[in-house]
């Protein structure tokens, strides 16, 4: 509260109101009920630049939660894994039983919504004769994947990196 | 909820190395568990799967933007952890699968888990 009250009196005026400045006690020790007003925030009929009246408890709390907030959202804190909330065995278990109803009541539609091609292997009988009956690719095409694909595997196998430069340098240095 | 599971194997057959597919929401509560035999166990218990929501929310302080997926490389083990929907997605494959083929496996497993997510979670 002194530290407000010498922002809005200012720092270096001690001179023009005497005694009083930044660092005087604004509740004296021989009486507890008088309070020592700064020279400057006393009313005499002058607008003042800033509000009289002290900021508020509650919006002081309400600050100070603010930033503690803000600071617990950006700090990095490693030890919050080891004060992970615990999850009680009968919570554990009611949850793992409501999941596992819930699913079994969709598991059926899921399964059959996101079924995997399995290839050939579902296919019936007259679809895979016909499949297999169908006009092969051209012996030229043929030639040409096998060609591509040996070429590539043999890049592959010899392919091998090389190192040159060191991997660790100082720093700053190009 | 056993055709779900063995579609979820069939996810899993196809990737070499993959083990198990584990469904949960954020605090670890497991919705559906597809393994091999060879799954490790820890690996599928709330203790390890919860981890993730923290260890996700305190990555996303780091100035990068928010975190979308952990993986997580262990000696004889690979995890793969993302969050889609809600429900936290966990990939479990041995130390030799290609990570690259668990992250193609989770994107196809997407449209299924936004489905599971409306049917099971509560809306929030």
């Amino acid at each position: 509260m002194g530290a407000v009250l010498s922002w809005c009196c200012g720092t270096e005026t001690d001179s023009d109101y005497g005694d009083s400045g930044e660092r005087t006690r604004l509740i004296s020790d021989h009486s507890p009920q008088q309070t020592l007003i700064p020279e400057l925030i006393q009313d005499h009929g002058r607008n003042l630049p800033f509000s009289s009246s002290l900021p508020k408890v509650n919006d002081e709390q309400n600050a100070l939660q603010n930033i503690q907030h803000e600071i617990a959202a950006n700090v990095i804190d490693i030890s919050a894994i080891d004060h992970l909330p615990v999850v009680e065995q009968n919570d554990y278990i009611e949850k793992s039983t409501i999941y596992g109803k819930r699913l079994a009541e969709v598991g059926a539609k899921l399964a059959a919504k996101h079924a995997r091609p399995t290839g050939m292997a579902e296919t019936s009988g007259g679809d895979v004769e016909k499949v297999l009956s169908e006009e092969p690719i051209q012996q030229e095409d043929l030639g040409l994947i096998t060609e591509i694909a040996m070429r590539a595997e043999k890049e592959s196998y010899e392919f091998r990196i090389t190192h040159q430069d060191d991997l660790v340098a100082n720093f700053g240095e190009r | 909820m056993e055709d779900l599971r063995q579609l979820l194997l069939t996810y899993i057959e196809d990737v070499p190395g993959m083990l198990g597919i584990v469904l949960c929401d954020r605090e670890g509560i497991p919705i559906i568990r597809c393994t091999l035999e060879d799954c490790p166990e820890p690996a599928t218990k709330p203790a390890f799967l919860s981890a993730h929501s923290t260890c996700s929310e305190q990555a996303g302080k780091l100035g990068l933007g928010s975190n979308e997926t952990i993986m997580a490389v262990y000696q004889n083990y690979q995890v793969v952890h993302l969050v889609h929907t809600g429900i936290v997605v966990s990939v479990i494959a041995t130390a030799n699968a290609v990570l690259s083929e668990l992250l193609t496996t989770t994107e196809s497993l997407k449209p299924l888990i936004q489905d599971i997510s409306l049917a099971v979670l509560d809306p929030v």
